[in-house]
Protein backbone atom coordinates (compact mmCIF):
# COMPACT_ATOMS: atom_id res chain seq x y z
CA UNK A 1 0.00 0.00 0.00
CA UNK A 2 1.82 3.16 -1.39
CA UNK A 3 1.16 6.56 0.70
CA UNK A 4 -0.63 8.06 -2.46
CA UNK A 5 -3.42 10.08 -0.88
CA UNK A 6 -0.66 11.83 0.73
CA UNK A 7 0.90 13.91 -1.46
CA UNK A 8 1.70 16.63 0.91
CA UNK A 9 3.70 14.51 3.20
CA UNK A 10 6.71 15.08 1.20
CA UNK A 11 7.16 18.64 0.96
CA UNK A 12 5.88 18.95 4.44
CA UNK A 13 9.20 16.36 5.13
CA UNK A 14 11.44 17.99 3.30
CA UNK A 15 10.57 21.00 4.98
CA UNK A 16 10.71 19.75 8.72
CA UNK A 17 13.53 18.02 7.71
CA UNK A 18 15.43 21.63 6.37
CA UNK A 19 14.73 22.53 9.92
CA UNK A 20 15.86 20.69 11.92
CA UNK A 21 18.68 20.57 10.28
CA UNK A 22 19.65 23.79 10.82
CA UNK A 23 18.50 23.44 14.69
CA UNK A 24 21.00 20.40 15.05
CA UNK A 25 23.47 22.43 13.60
CA UNK A 26 22.93 25.21 15.75
CA UNK A 27 22.77 22.99 18.90
CA UNK A 28 25.84 21.67 17.98
CA UNK A 29 27.59 24.57 17.90
CA UNK A 30 26.22 25.62 21.79
CA UNK A 31 27.49 22.32 22.76
CA UNK A 32 30.98 22.80 21.42
CA UNK A 33 30.96 26.48 23.37
CA UNK A 34 29.66 24.55 26.65
CA UNK A 35 32.11 22.06 26.77
CA UNK A 36 35.30 24.25 25.96
CA UNK A 37 33.66 26.63 28.63
CA UNK A 38 33.32 24.18 30.99
CA UNK A 39 36.42 22.00 30.64
CA UNK A 40 38.03 25.40 31.31
CA UNK A 41 35.93 26.25 34.40
CA UNK A 42 36.37 22.48 36.25
CA UNK A 43 40.37 22.59 35.36
CA UNK A 44 40.24 26.15 37.07
CA UNK A 45 38.10 24.44 39.89
CA UNK A 46 40.96 21.23 39.74
CA UNK A 47 43.56 23.73 39.79
CA UNK A 48 42.40 25.62 42.75
CA UNK A 49 42.06 22.04 44.98
CA UNK A 50 45.76 20.84 43.89
CA UNK B 1 -6.28 3.21 7.89
CA UNK B 2 -2.70 2.07 8.31
CA UNK B 3 -1.65 5.12 6.12
CA UNK B 4 -3.21 7.26 8.74
CA UNK B 5 -1.99 5.75 11.39
CA UNK B 6 1.28 5.42 9.94
CA UNK B 7 1.19 9.38 8.84
CA UNK B 8 -0.32 10.65 12.15
CA UNK B 9 2.36 8.66 14.09
CA UNK B 10 5.55 10.73 12.46
CA UNK B 11 3.58 13.82 12.84
CA UNK B 12 3.21 13.09 16.40
CA UNK B 13 7.23 12.16 16.63
CA UNK B 14 7.76 15.62 15.00
CA UNK B 15 5.85 17.20 17.75
CA UNK B 16 8.04 15.30 20.63
CA UNK B 17 11.04 16.52 18.84
CA UNK B 18 9.62 20.21 18.92
CA UNK B 19 9.40 19.81 22.72
CA UNK B 20 12.30 18.49 23.11
CA UNK B 21 14.11 21.53 21.38
CA UNK B 22 12.03 23.69 23.55
CA UNK B 23 13.25 22.38 26.73
CA UNK B 24 16.81 21.22 25.70
CA UNK B 25 17.46 25.62 24.43
CA UNK B 26 15.79 26.28 27.81
CA UNK B 27 18.53 23.89 29.25
CA UNK B 28 20.95 25.73 26.95
CA UNK B 29 19.93 29.27 28.60
CA UNK B 30 20.30 28.38 31.26
CA UNK B 31 23.63 26.89 31.26
CA UNK B 32 25.01 29.96 29.63
CA UNK B 33 23.47 32.15 32.58
CA UNK B 34 25.02 29.82 35.32
CA UNK B 35 28.19 28.94 34.45
CA UNK B 36 30.27 31.37 36.37
CA UNK B 37 31.99 30.21 39.27
CA UNK B 38 30.89 29.99 42.67
CA UNK B 39 33.83 30.09 45.57
CA UNK B 40 32.18 27.55 47.95
CA UNK B 41 34.86 27.80 50.06
CA UNK B 42 33.60 31.18 51.09
CA UNK B 43 30.10 31.36 50.73
CA UNK B 44 28.25 34.83 51.71
CA UNK B 45 25.95 34.47 55.01
CA UNK B 46 21.89 34.28 54.60
CA UNK B 47 19.93 36.71 54.83
CA UNK B 48 18.10 34.24 57.81
CA UNK B 49 18.93 31.26 58.87
CA UNK B 50 15.00 29.88 59.27
CA UNK B 51 14.64 26.73 61.02
CA UNK B 52 14.43 23.46 58.96
CA UNK B 53 13.49 19.97 60.36
CA UNK B 54 15.12 17.21 57.74
CA UNK B 55 12.80 13.85 57.90
CA UNK B 56 14.67 10.91 56.82
CA UNK B 57 11.83 8.69 55.86
CA UNK B 58 13.46 4.98 55.95
CA UNK B 59 12.38 1.15 55.37
CA UNK B 60 14.87 -1.42 56.49
CA UNK B 61 17.45 1.00 55.25
CA UNK B 62 20.38 -0.13 57.50
CA UNK B 63 22.97 -0.38 54.78
CA UNK B 64 22.85 3.33 53.84
CA UNK B 65 21.23 5.31 56.42
CA UNK B 66 24.45 6.05 58.58
CA UNK B 67 26.29 7.81 55.46
CA UNK B 68 22.93 9.56 55.20
CA UNK B 69 22.57 11.04 58.54
CA UNK B 70 26.29 11.70 59.04
CA UNK B 71 25.81 13.98 55.51
CA UNK B 72 23.00 15.66 56.69
CA UNK B 73 24.83 16.16 60.51
CA UNK B 74 27.75 17.61 58.90
CA UNK B 75 25.94 20.15 56.47
CA UNK B 76 27.09 23.60 56.76
CA UNK B 77 24.20 25.53 58.71
CA UNK B 78 24.15 26.38 61.76
CA UNK B 79 23.47 23.64 63.95
CA UNK B 80 20.38 25.22 66.25
CA UNK B 81 18.69 25.78 63.02
CA UNK B 82 18.15 22.04 62.36
CA UNK B 83 16.19 19.56 63.69
CA UNK B 84 16.24 15.87 62.11
CA UNK B 85 13.94 13.20 62.07
CA UNK B 86 14.90 10.04 61.15
CA UNK B 87 11.64 7.62 60.88
CA UNK B 88 12.61 3.95 61.39
CA UNK B 89 9.37 3.04 59.13
CA UNK B 90 7.75 -0.57 59.62
CA UNK B 91 11.69 -1.74 59.94
CA UNK B 92 12.26 -5.71 60.53
CA UNK B 93 16.37 -4.75 60.43
CA UNK B 94 18.84 -2.68 62.69
CA UNK B 95 18.22 1.07 60.55
CA UNK B 96 17.03 2.72 64.53
CA UNK B 97 19.90 0.74 65.55
CA UNK B 98 22.45 2.49 63.05
CA UNK B 99 20.98 5.55 63.89
CA UNK B 100 21.15 5.33 67.67
CA UNK B 101 24.81 4.03 67.18
CA UNK B 102 26.03 7.52 65.77
CA UNK B 103 23.74 9.70 68.40
CA UNK B 104 26.04 7.92 70.90
CA UNK B 105 29.35 9.71 68.80
CA UNK B 106 31.23 12.86 71.38
CA UNK B 107 30.98 14.17 67.61
CA UNK B 108 26.82 14.33 66.83
CA UNK B 109 26.28 15.14 70.80
CA UNK B 110 25.19 18.49 70.18
CA UNK B 111 23.41 17.72 67.18
CA UNK B 112 19.57 17.94 67.29
CA UNK B 113 18.69 14.71 66.03
CA UNK B 114 16.08 11.56 67.11
CA UNK B 115 15.05 8.62 65.33
CA UNK B 116 11.47 7.51 65.82
CA UNK B 117 10.12 3.62 65.01
CA UNK B 118 6.78 4.03 63.42
CA UNK B 119 4.27 1.25 62.43
CA UNK B 120 1.55 3.47 60.56
CA UNK B 121 0.46 2.99 57.30
CA UNK B 122 0.54 5.82 54.39
CA UNK B 123 4.14 4.74 53.41
CA UNK B 124 6.60 7.46 52.75
CA UNK B 125 3.56 10.21 52.52
CA UNK B 126 2.29 8.57 56.13
CA UNK B 127 5.72 9.49 57.53
CA UNK B 128 5.89 12.98 56.15
CA UNK B 129 2.46 13.66 57.40
CA UNK B 130 3.21 12.39 60.84
CA UNK B 131 6.64 14.59 60.51
CA UNK B 132 4.43 17.68 59.92
CA UNK B 133 2.07 17.35 63.31
CA UNK B 134 5.78 17.14 64.73
CA UNK B 135 8.16 19.04 63.44
CA UNK B 136 9.60 22.75 64.73
CA UNK B 137 11.10 24.05 61.47
CA UNK B 138 9.24 26.63 59.46
CA UNK B 139 10.87 24.70 56.58
CA UNK B 140 10.40 21.14 56.21
CA UNK B 141 13.13 19.26 54.24
CA UNK B 142 13.06 15.68 53.11
CA UNK B 143 16.08 13.33 51.96
CA UNK B 144 15.49 9.88 51.30
CA UNK B 145 17.55 7.16 53.24
CA UNK B 146 20.25 6.86 50.59
CA UNK B 147 20.46 10.19 49.59
CA UNK B 148 23.87 11.95 51.09
CA UNK B 149 23.35 15.68 50.45
CA UNK B 150 26.78 17.61 49.43
CA UNK B 151 27.44 20.13 52.71
CA UNK B 152 26.22 23.46 51.27
CA UNK B 153 23.28 21.33 49.89
CA UNK B 154 20.74 22.87 52.61
CA UNK B 155 22.18 26.32 52.59
CA UNK B 156 21.94 26.46 48.31
CA UNK B 157 18.20 25.81 49.37
CA UNK B 158 17.54 28.06 51.42
CA UNK B 159 19.41 30.59 49.90
CA UNK B 160 16.99 29.95 46.80
CA UNK B 161 13.90 29.91 48.72
CA UNK B 162 14.36 33.46 50.16
CA UNK B 163 14.71 34.47 47.10
CA UNK B 164 11.32 35.13 47.40
CA UNK B 165 9.21 33.58 50.22
CA UNK B 166 6.08 34.65 49.27
CA UNK B 167 6.38 33.14 45.71
CA UNK B 168 8.44 30.16 46.32
CA UNK B 169 6.73 27.50 48.36
CA UNK B 170 9.35 24.75 47.62
CA UNK B 171 12.69 24.57 46.84
CA UNK B 172 14.53 21.46 45.12
CA UNK B 173 18.11 20.52 44.02
CA UNK B 174 20.00 18.34 41.95
CA UNK B 175 20.66 14.16 42.99
CA UNK B 176 23.33 12.92 41.37
CA UNK B 177 24.27 8.81 41.11
CA UNK B 178 26.70 7.88 43.63
CA UNK B 179 27.17 4.24 42.51
CA UNK B 180 27.11 5.12 39.11
CA UNK B 181 30.42 3.19 37.90
CA UNK B 182 28.78 -0.36 39.14
CA UNK B 183 27.52 -2.06 35.84
CA UNK B 184 25.72 -0.84 32.53
CA UNK B 185 22.85 0.01 33.73
CA UNK B 186 23.74 2.13 36.42
CA UNK B 187 25.60 4.19 34.09
CA UNK B 188 23.22 4.30 32.04
CA UNK B 189 20.62 5.54 34.49
CA UNK B 190 23.27 8.09 35.97
CA UNK B 191 23.10 9.52 32.04
CA UNK B 192 19.34 9.54 32.38
CA UNK B 193 19.56 11.02 35.83
CA UNK B 194 22.21 13.97 34.35
CA UNK B 195 20.31 14.27 31.33
CA UNK B 196 17.09 15.06 33.29
CA UNK B 197 18.66 17.27 35.94
CA UNK B 198 20.77 19.49 33.78
CA UNK B 199 18.26 19.33 30.77
CA UNK B 200 14.99 18.78 31.98
CA UNK B 201 14.50 20.63 35.12
CA UNK B 202 16.65 23.26 34.06
CA UNK B 203 14.81 23.83 30.64
CA UNK B 204 11.83 24.17 32.25
CA UNK B 205 12.71 26.58 35.13
CA UNK B 206 14.44 28.97 32.57
CA UNK B 207 11.54 28.98 30.43
CA UNK B 208 8.23 28.60 32.63
CA UNK B 209 9.33 29.00 36.35
CA UNK B 210 8.07 24.97 36.48
CA UNK B 211 9.92 22.60 39.15
CA UNK B 212 8.99 19.40 40.35
CA UNK B 213 9.38 18.33 43.63
CA UNK B 214 11.78 15.32 43.63
CA UNK B 215 11.32 12.35 46.39
CA UNK B 216 14.34 13.90 47.79
CA UNK B 217 16.24 16.60 48.34
CA UNK B 218 14.32 19.96 48.79
CA UNK B 219 12.72 21.92 51.17
CA UNK B 220 9.31 23.16 51.67
CA UNK B 221 7.43 25.73 53.57
CA UNK B 222 5.73 23.71 56.03
CA UNK B 223 2.95 26.11 56.93
CA UNK B 224 1.55 26.47 53.06
CA UNK B 225 1.73 22.31 53.31
CA UNK B 226 -0.53 22.31 55.81
CA UNK B 227 -2.85 24.94 54.49
CA UNK B 228 -3.20 22.11 51.79
CA UNK B 229 -4.11 19.32 53.85
CA UNK B 230 -0.59 17.71 53.81
CA UNK B 231 0.90 14.67 51.64
CA UNK B 232 -1.40 12.07 49.82
CA UNK B 233 -1.17 9.10 52.34
CA UNK B 234 -0.56 6.18 50.23
CA UNK B 235 0.50 7.74 46.90
CA UNK B 236 3.16 5.78 44.84
CA UNK B 237 4.53 8.92 43.75
CA UNK B 238 3.70 11.52 46.61
CA UNK B 239 6.51 13.64 45.29
CA UNK B 240 4.40 14.60 42.13
CA UNK B 241 1.13 14.59 43.69
CA UNK B 242 2.03 17.31 46.05
CA UNK B 243 3.92 19.45 43.29
CA UNK B 244 0.84 19.45 41.62
CA UNK B 245 -1.09 20.75 44.49
CA UNK B 246 1.53 23.88 45.06
CA UNK B 247 1.09 24.49 41.74
CA UNK B 248 -2.76 24.70 42.08
CA UNK B 249 -2.32 27.27 44.66
CA UNK B 250 -0.41 29.20 42.47
CA UNK B 251 3.05 28.49 44.14
CA UNK B 252 6.22 27.80 43.00
CA UNK B 253 8.67 25.18 43.18
CA UNK B 254 11.94 26.94 42.31
CA UNK B 255 15.27 25.15 41.26
CA UNK B 256 18.18 25.48 43.66
CA UNK B 257 20.87 24.41 40.97
CA UNK B 258 23.77 24.17 43.15
CA UNK B 259 21.94 22.26 45.71
CA UNK B 260 23.59 18.41 45.60
CA UNK B 261 22.46 14.70 47.16
CA UNK B 262 23.96 11.95 45.90
CA UNK B 263 21.67 8.62 45.68
CA UNK B 264 22.26 5.65 44.88
CA UNK B 265 20.20 3.89 42.12
CA UNK B 266 19.64 0.55 41.23
CA UNK B 267 21.99 -2.26 40.04
CA UNK B 268 19.96 -4.67 38.95
CA UNK B 269 17.01 -4.97 35.98
CA UNK B 270 14.59 -6.04 38.84
CA UNK B 271 14.68 -3.54 40.80
CA UNK B 272 14.99 -0.88 38.28
CA UNK B 273 11.98 -2.00 36.66
CA UNK B 274 9.73 -2.15 40.13
CA UNK B 275 11.04 1.22 40.26
CA UNK B 276 10.10 2.35 37.51
CA UNK B 277 6.78 0.53 37.23
CA UNK B 278 5.98 2.46 40.60
CA UNK B 279 6.83 5.56 39.32
CA UNK B 280 5.53 5.48 35.89
CA UNK B 281 2.10 3.74 37.81
CA UNK B 282 1.89 7.11 40.28
CA UNK B 283 2.51 9.58 37.68
CA UNK B 284 -0.24 8.44 35.72
CA UNK B 285 -2.66 7.95 38.48
CA UNK B 286 -1.81 11.99 39.20
CA UNK B 287 -1.98 13.14 35.65
CA UNK B 288 -5.10 11.59 35.09
CA UNK B 289 -6.59 12.88 38.00
CA UNK B 290 -5.87 16.49 37.26
CA UNK B 291 -6.90 16.22 33.72
CA UNK B 292 -9.81 17.87 34.65
CA UNK B 293 -7.66 21.22 35.24
CA UNK B 294 -6.87 21.26 31.55
CA UNK B 295 -10.48 23.20 30.90
CA UNK B 296 -10.93 25.12 34.60
CA UNK B 297 -9.13 28.03 35.84
CA UNK B 298 -6.75 26.35 37.66
CA UNK B 299 -2.87 28.14 36.62
CA UNK B 300 -1.59 27.65 33.01
CA UNK B 301 1.59 26.09 34.69
CA UNK B 302 -1.10 23.38 36.00
CA UNK B 303 -2.55 23.01 32.51
CA UNK B 304 1.12 22.98 30.68
CA UNK B 305 2.35 20.00 33.04
CA UNK B 306 -0.89 18.22 32.43
CA UNK B 307 -0.28 18.62 28.62
CA UNK B 308 3.39 17.92 28.69
CA UNK B 309 2.91 14.79 30.75
CA UNK B 310 0.14 13.60 29.03
CA UNK B 311 1.82 14.22 25.61
CA UNK B 312 4.95 12.52 26.73
CA UNK B 313 3.06 9.18 28.93
CA UNK B 314 0.00 8.28 26.34
CA UNK B 315 0.57 10.09 23.15
CA UNK B 316 4.00 10.22 22.14
CA UNK B 317 4.61 6.86 23.62
CA UNK B 318 1.30 5.06 21.88
CA UNK B 319 3.31 7.15 18.36
CA UNK B 320 6.29 5.13 19.18
CA UNK B 321 4.86 1.91 19.92
CA UNK B 322 2.44 2.12 16.84
CA UNK B 323 5.51 3.44 14.36
CA UNK B 324 7.53 0.33 16.01
CA UNK B 325 5.19 -2.16 15.71
CA UNK B 326 4.59 -1.04 11.88
CA UNK B 327 8.15 -1.14 11.21
CA UNK B 328 8.70 -4.17 12.70
CA UNK B 329 5.47 -5.74 10.71
CA UNK B 330 6.87 -4.25 7.58
CA UNK B 331 10.12 -6.21 8.19
CA UNK B 332 8.51 -9.46 8.85
CA UNK B 333 6.49 -8.76 5.07
CA UNK B 334 9.76 -7.69 3.59
CA UNK B 335 11.23 -11.56 4.56
CA UNK B 336 8.19 -13.30 3.72
CA UNK B 337 8.03 -11.60 0.30
CA UNK B 338 10.94 -13.65 -0.97
CA UNK B 339 8.66 -17.15 -0.25
CA UNK B 340 5.77 -15.43 -0.94
CA UNK B 341 5.84 -12.68 -3.72
CA UNK B 342 1.93 -11.98 -3.32
CA UNK B 343 2.46 -10.19 -0.27
CA UNK B 344 2.48 -6.85 0.33
CA UNK B 345 3.71 -4.52 3.08
CA UNK B 346 1.15 -2.84 5.40
CA UNK B 347 3.35 0.80 4.36
CA UNK B 348 5.79 1.65 1.45
CA UNK B 349 7.36 4.36 0.80
CA UNK B 350 8.54 6.06 -2.28
CA UNK B 351 12.20 6.14 -2.65
CA UNK B 352 12.64 9.99 -1.87
CA UNK B 353 10.32 9.75 1.30
CA UNK B 354 11.94 6.79 2.89
CA UNK B 355 15.36 8.70 2.68
CA UNK B 356 14.00 11.92 3.94
CA UNK B 357 12.76 9.97 6.57
CA UNK B 358 15.66 7.98 7.48
CA UNK B 359 17.55 11.70 7.36
CA UNK B 360 14.88 12.55 10.12
CA UNK B 361 15.96 9.61 11.86
CA UNK B 362 19.54 10.57 11.78
CA UNK B 363 18.98 13.96 12.99
CA UNK B 364 16.92 12.62 16.22
CA UNK B 365 19.60 10.69 17.05
CA UNK B 366 22.07 13.15 16.68
CA UNK B 367 19.60 15.29 18.94
CA UNK B 368 19.48 12.55 21.69
CA UNK B 369 23.83 12.75 21.42
CA UNK B 370 23.24 16.33 21.57
CA UNK B 371 20.93 16.53 24.69
CA UNK B 372 23.49 14.03 26.56
CA UNK B 373 26.40 15.12 25.75
CA UNK B 374 25.25 18.66 26.65
CA UNK B 375 23.89 17.66 29.60
CA UNK B 376 26.82 15.83 30.81
CA UNK B 377 29.21 18.84 29.68
CA UNK B 378 27.61 20.92 32.07
CA UNK B 379 28.25 18.24 35.27
CA UNK B 380 31.69 18.08 36.59
CA UNK B 381 33.67 15.07 35.72
CA UNK B 382 30.65 13.66 33.23
CA UNK B 383 31.90 15.01 30.07
CA UNK B 384 34.21 11.63 29.48
CA UNK B 385 34.63 9.48 26.32
CA UNK B 386 33.11 6.39 28.63
CA UNK B 387 30.47 8.73 28.77
CA UNK B 388 30.14 9.19 25.12
CA UNK B 389 30.22 5.88 24.41
CA UNK B 390 27.32 5.18 26.71
CA UNK B 391 24.92 7.62 25.25
CA UNK B 392 25.58 5.96 22.09
CA UNK B 393 24.74 2.48 23.32
CA UNK B 394 21.88 3.71 25.07
CA UNK B 395 19.85 5.15 22.98
CA UNK B 396 19.05 1.26 21.19
CA UNK B 397 18.97 -0.50 24.65
CA UNK B 398 18.15 1.64 28.11
CA UNK B 399 16.09 4.28 26.14
CA UNK B 400 13.90 1.58 25.10
CA UNK B 401 12.93 0.09 28.60
CA UNK B 402 10.71 3.21 29.14
CA UNK B 403 8.47 1.78 26.64
CA UNK B 404 8.06 -1.31 27.89
CA UNK B 405 8.06 -0.20 31.91
CA UNK B 406 5.31 2.42 30.90
CA UNK B 407 2.55 -0.49 28.85
CA UNK B 408 3.49 -2.89 31.61
CA UNK B 409 2.35 0.41 34.02
CA UNK B 410 -0.59 1.52 32.28
CA UNK B 411 -2.02 -2.17 31.90
CA UNK B 412 -2.00 -2.48 35.77
CA UNK B 413 -3.30 0.66 36.21
CA UNK B 414 -6.32 -0.32 33.39
CA UNK B 415 -6.48 -3.97 35.15
CA UNK B 416 -6.57 -2.70 38.77
CA UNK B 417 -9.62 0.04 37.60
CA UNK B 418 -10.99 -2.45 35.82
CA UNK B 419 -11.31 -5.12 38.74
CA UNK B 420 -11.94 -2.41 41.39
CA UNK B 421 -8.77 -4.22 43.55
CA UNK B 422 -5.06 -3.26 43.77
CA UNK B 423 -2.73 -6.07 42.28
CA UNK B 424 0.27 -3.87 42.23
CA UNK B 425 2.60 -4.42 45.00
CA UNK B 426 5.11 -2.00 46.75
CA UNK B 427 8.66 -2.80 45.82
CA UNK B 428 10.80 -1.13 48.47
CA UNK B 429 14.36 -0.43 45.70
CA UNK B 430 16.78 -2.41 46.84
CA UNK B 431 20.24 -1.31 48.09
CA UNK B 432 23.95 -2.56 47.44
Amino acid sequence: MALGSFAWLFPVSLIVTIVFGIVVVVLSICWWVIFKKTIRCFNTEDKRHD
Amino acid sequence: MIDWLYVIAIITIWLSTVMTIVTLSGGIIFIFKHMRHTDIDNLSPLKRYPKVTLVVPAHNEELVIQDTVKAILNLNYPKDRVELLVYADNCNDKTADRVRELMMMPVYINNNFRVIERTGTGGKAGVLNDALKISTGEYLGVYDADAAPEKNALYFLVEKILEDPERYAAAFGRNKTRNYQQNFLSRCINLEIVNTQRIQHTGLWQLFKIGRIPGTNFIINKKIVQSIGGWNNGALTEDTAISFSLMREGKLIALAHRAEAFQQEPETLFAYYNQRKRWARGNYEVILDNMKHLFDKTPWRIKLEVGYYLCTFFWFNAAIIISNVIFLINIGLGGARVIFPQLHQLVSLGAPLSILFMVNWLLMFFLYLLQMNIALASDYGQATVTNFFYTLISYFTYAQLFVVVSIVAIYDMLRDKLTGQKHTKWYKTQRF
